[in-house]
């Protein structure tokens, strides 16, 4: 278990410094998930298998991807990304080979890590227990977290969303209730010419 | 089942999140008007909220585990809700002129309010982190409001960059104290007997936490972010963010520094001493070579949060009552002379520099004498009501045995005074080149002329007001 | 077998120190001090976890689902934020964000 401490954890540590080393935002933003996914494996040492999945879940697959998604978006260092393509590629490998090794590590020795601390909750799962408490003692906290991603998401709306002029968008009543006349004007061709 | 037995201990709260959740779902069916019916539905939440904690006994002290109601958090709680009328009542004009009525600002405040009823309520840790974040989050979006400004999006650049670092060193400490007591409750972690060995870490929570507080508080050295936020967010939000937030935020520490630390009065004492002196001395003298109004109020609010702090580190509850009476004054004169900077438009924009008000006197002879009497009052000039707040301040300073902190106060204060007077110079004796137009909106001349009464009539009422408070058990 | 409570509190402050560090040196792109951010909830996230397991109650691991929850908010209206001044500025450059001194 020791050994797998250290692993992750000189694993993280060296990632967060390439996150903040890096020339490259986006390869930030690839060691910043190769961090998360190792402090993942030490939640589950410290027998939190529940939040280890969920940092999983929410960081890489959400928060991660957001950011990759704004580097992408916004044009940084994109000239670099453009003149070190081989680079980029390669870092991009070499991250996604260390995660892959590392599941396959993890989840082969699962019987080891699963030994938990004595004093831990009864015969529940990790999920049970957290669940239990945070439907009752903290029910007003988790709802007062809804109303924070509520706040972001209307935050990040009003902030971004904006009605560009001259951009085709459907109006599916306006297009279901036209009718022949407002849309067709007939006429006579013939007799004037 | 703790959170449902008593409900009624959340109502205020659950209310203003029922109206904010109306407010969104009607806003975005409105066809037209879209603000102005928003901003009616929130007049409405939060005047139901009011009269829900007005009428239901205030002094009605009840708690569960990690939220706290006693007749000090209700009061604070009407006079924050007070302020939030306020403020969207007297921005109104402000947004429209700068076409910024998108119907989600008064949701966000509403959103912001109530992470700050539940912050003054808080009786944990995890519950306090929770709130501070719901109130940021939204301030930071209202700062960033107007969005193709870009001194608006620079300041909620910075204020957000800032704020979570500041976040996230509160919560270090939180995960300190944690560390060493296994519990964030407020009672509890009061409870807890310390061995020599685990003070320090603890200790160093603290300081942790402190300086995330005083981040948000915006007091020396933790100020930086400041005037920069200030003079970029439109006038509305900075009205809201030098109002709103420094009540709640100075009353959450109170009660933080007070349960949880109490025992460590010692260290966090002589932390605030630090910090006081040093908002005193930057807010004085930084002020001094400000030309942008908007800036100089900002660095007004560092020097005040220093003379607010001193009250903290007095051993009595006099210190604290005095604390609160200065914040109440000071955050109802802020918000007169805020609505009178956004009245003030010239050529189409907004007056940002001093020389902006070079002949006001002339022009608009009652906003005018609204004004000096507002900052004749932030200068602790007597009869107004600044005088009685610093001078409650100060006398708590002397009686707890601070008297060289009182003495660099007068002497800050001196200096103070000095740039509210150059204002009030400006206004009357320089001389007119051209004619200033003043939108004239009945909104904010009422605002104008109620918080100079307040400032004016103070004098009356100062003393029933002290021993109120200090009746108080806050 | 039991890890010993101070590998966990070494790490997470390894971790704190980095992300501050990752503030501070940080001088090209202003993403880069978002994601120290998130380094710096992380190491917290670390210390809570630990300590839940070592003082055998859940309050750290439901403290840690909240900051999960609020980082993750953060990091939406950061961006959103960042996206706006792009938009006006052109750039993201720490040293590009100069228009308010004084």
């Amino acid at each position: 278990m020791i050994l797998f401490f250290f692993l992750f954890s000189a694993v993280t540590v060296l990632s967060s410094i390439a996150v903040i080393s890096s020339r490259n935002p986006v390869h930030s933003v690839f060691f910043l998930i190769l961090a998360f996914v190792n402090s993942a494996g030490i939640f589950v040492l410290a027998g939190a298998e529940f939040l280890a999945m969920i940092l999983l879940i929410v960081y890489v697959g959400a928060v991660a991807v957001l950011f990759l998604f704004v580097v992408m978006m916004l044009n940084v260092g994109v000239d670099k990304i453009k003149t070190q393509t081989r680079k980029y590629m390669l870092s991009g490998f070499l991250v996604a080979i260390i995660l892959l090794f590392e599941l396959i590590f993890s989840f082969a020795n699962l019987d080891i890590i699963i030994q938990k601390p004595e004093n831990n909750l009864e015969k529940n799962t990790n999920t049970h227990a957290l669940g239990n408490v945070l439907y009752t003692d903290y029910f007003l906290p988790f709802q007062v977290s809804g109303c924070i991603l509520l706040v972001a998401m209307l935050g990040a709306i009003i902030l971004t969303l904006r009605k560009r002029e001259g951009v085709l968008r459907q109006n599916i009543s306006e297009q279901v209730s036209r009718t022949k006349e407002d849309s067709i004007k007939i006429v006579k061709i013939g007799k004037k010419l | 089942m703790d959170a449902f037995s008593n409900l009624n201990l959340y109502l205020p709260e659950i209310i203003i999140f029922l109206g904010a959740l109306i407010s969104i779902v009607s806003g975005a069916f409105f066809k037209n008007n879209k603000y102005n019916k928003v901003l009616f539905l929130s007049f409405m939440t939060i005047t139901i909220s009011f009269s829900f904690i007005l009428f239901s006994d205030i002094s009605n002290e009840s708690s569960s585990n990690n939220f706290v109601n006693t007749t000090f958090t209700n009061i604070v709680k009407l006079f924050v809700l007070t302020l939030a009328i306020g403020v969207l009542y007297v921005s109104n004009g402000y947004i429209k002129s700068n076409k910024l009525n998108l119907f989600e600002y008064p949701i966000l405040l509403l959103f912001a309010v109530l992470g700050m009823l539940l912050m003054i309520s808080a009786n944990d840790l995890l519950f306090l982190y929770i709130s501070i974040e719901l109130q940021s989050l939204s301030l930071y979006v209202l700062v960033a409001l107007n969005r193709d400004s870009l001194k608006s999006s620079e300041a909620a650049l910075k204020y957000f960059i800032l704020g979570s670092i500041a976040s996230a060193i509160i919560l270090y400490g939180i995960s300190m104290t944690y560390s060493i007591t296994g519990t964030t409750n407020y009672n509890l972690i009061k409870e807890f007997s310390f061995t020599d060995k685990n003070t320090l870490i603890f200790s160093f929570g603290l300081i942790l936490i402190l300086s995330g507080m005083a981040f948000k508080l915006s007091a020396a050295p933790f100020h930086m972010w400041t005037p920069d936020v200030y003079e970029g967010s439109p006038s509305s939000v900075t009205t809201i963010l030098i109002t709103i937030p420094k009540v709640v935020v100075f009353v959450a520490l109170v009660k933080l520094l007070n349960e949880p630390f109490f025992y460590f009065k010692n260290l966090w004492q002589q932390i605030i001493i630090i910090i006081i002196v040093l908002s005193m001395a930057v807010g004085s003298i930084a002020a001094l070579r400000q030309e942008n109004i908007k800036r100089l109020f900002a660095y007004g609010t560092i020097a005040n949060i220093g003379y607010v702090l001193i009250g903290v580190i007095s051993n009595s509850n006099q210190g604290l009552s005095s604390s609160i009476l200065y914040l109440v004054i000071y955050t109802i004169a802020s918000l007169g002379i805020f609505s009178f900077i956004m009245m003030c438009r010239k050529e189409n924009s907004q007056v940002v520099h001093l020389q902006g008000l070079v002949g006001l006197s002339q022009s608009n002879s009652f906003a005018a004498i609204c004004m000096v009497m507002l900052l004749l009052s932030m200068a602790g000039i007597p009869p107004f009501a600044g005088f009685f707040a610093k001078f409650y301040i100060f006398i708590a300073a002397v009686e707890s045995g601070f008297l060289s902190l009182a003495i660099i106060g007068v002497i800050f204060s001196v200096i103070s005074a000095f740039y509210y007077l150059k204002i009030i110079k400006i206004m009357y004796m320089d001389s007119q080149e051209d004619i200033n137009i003043y939108e004239v909106d009945n909104k904010m001349y009422l605002m104008l002329l109620i918080t100079s009464l307040v400032m004016l009539v103070f004098i009356f009422f100062a003393n029933d007001f002290i021993n109120f408070l200090n009746k108080l058990n806050i | 077998m039991q890890l010993d409570p101070n590998y966990f509190t070494i790490l997470s402050a390894i971790l704190f120190s980095i992300g501050i560090l990752g503030i501070f040196l940080n001088r090209r792109s202003i993403i880069i001090i978002l994601m120290s951010i998130e380094i710096l909830l992380l190491s917290v996230n670390i210390n809570l976890v630990a300590f839940s397991s070592f003082h055998g109650n859940l309050v750290g691991q439901i403290f840690t689902m909240f900051v999960l929850t609020v980082a993750a908010a953060e990091a939406a209206i950061g961006l959103a934020i960042i996206v706006i001044f792009f938009r006006n500025r052109g750039s993201i450059k720490v040293e590009d964000a100069e228009q308010l001194k004084g």
